[in-house]
């Protein structure tokens, strides 16, 4: 009897220790992807037709990941010609009292992880050293 | 022969009585002279993405889809567009059904703004007007389709207003809504416009 209630003690202690370990550095960046990404781009990452670009398909994401940070930090000012007059297409950055440092090394490493095949992770310090190169 | 005659009769008057009921007419009803009157969309004229005049009345018989939003929205306007735009797929089929939605930032949302908001958007201003001008007219047209459209400072985009997608009748009468970032409720919003037009 003591044998069992033994090995029913350590299966509790087994499973809580297990949903404890799901909250993991992609679940805390996948948190402030849909706080503040998904509004716009929506949680499956597939954003509006032409007026909110898809983030899966992005070529920053697969190509040239390092440039992240620096795109939600800043944000893009962009406009196109609409043949009569430029109209702005911009998105806003996310400063660091939004997003800090922490949060934004998860939110990109969370981005790699949801939709680049290949992907390579950023530590805080990598992360710290692109935002210093920003312009 | 006598039984299964009545079998069928029975049948086909269980299948009468399946009928669904017509949707509910929303807002205040006032009864005038014995005469029941309904709430209705006060007429508003303005511009679309074409710099077309599009007043409400040219919508008399004809049933359309109303919601209010401005380009530049953080928010919830983009949720919003994406399950009208799912609507407006779902229904191509129907000449009759069409969308409407207004800014309620028409300073920033001019006409070449959302020309190139519905030319991005992929839909056809035949289907689906985007409509600027006079921001009061437009706030108080809000109130008439049971929505909401304020300035906020303290809002995210400055504006505070409701994710509301309306139903109105080819008389001008709101029969339905539901809430525009919540696309279970947008599917049943669905079914809500097949059912209008069966009545």
């Amino acid at each position: 009897m003591k044998f069992f209630l033994f090995i029913l003690l350590c299966t509790i202690i087994l499973l809580l220790a297990e949903s404890g370990c799901q909250y993991t550095t992609f679940s805390h960046g996948k948190e402030t992807y849909e706080k503040h990404c998904a509004p716009c781009h929506m949680s499956d990452g597939k954003g509006l037709e032409n007026v909110i670009p898809n983030i899966k398909s992005s070529q920053v994401l697969t190509d040239h990941p390092e440039k992240l940070a620096c795109i939600i930090r800043t944000g893009i000012q962009d406009s196109i010609w609409s043949g009569k007059e430029w109209i702005p297409k911009e998105m806003p950055g996310f400063k660091e009292k939004e997003i800090s440092d922490i949060d934004l090394t998860n939110l990109i490493n969370y981005l790699l992880e949801s939709w680049n095949p290949d992907p390579t992770y950023f530590s805080r310090q990598e992360i710290q050293s692109q935002l210093g190169l920003c312009h | 022969m006598k039984i299964e005659i009545v079998f069928c009769c029975f049948i086909t008057l269980f299948l009468c009585s399946c009928k669904e009921p017509p949707l509910p007419v929303l807002g205040e009803i006032e009864i005038k002279d014995g005469d029941t009157i309904y709430h209705k969309i006060a007429h508003w004229n303005f511009l679309n993405q074409d710099s077309t005049s599009i007043s409400e009345p040219s919508f008399r018989g004809l049933i359309y889809i109303v919601d209010f939003f401005f380009t530049s929205c953080p928010t919830i306007c983009p949720k919003v567009k994406k399950n009208m735009k799912w609507l407006y797929d779902q229904t191509h089929q129907y000449p009759n059904v069409k969308y409407v939605s207004f800014t309620i930032d028409p300073e920033r949302d001019h006409v070449l703004k959302l020309r190139q908001y519905a030319k991005d958007l992929n839909v056809s201003s035949d289907r689906w007007h985007f409509l600027t001008g006079n921001r009061d007219s437009i706030y108080s047209i809000a109130d008439d389709y049971f929505s909401i459209a304020t300035v906020d400072k303290d809002a995210p985009g400055g504006f505070d207003h409701s994710g509301k997608i309306i139903l109105v009748d080819p008389n001008g009468r709101v029969r339905s809504f539901c809430d525009g970032t919540d696309s279970e409720a947008c599917e049943q919003f669905l079914k809500d416009i097949e059912r209008l037009m069966k009545e």
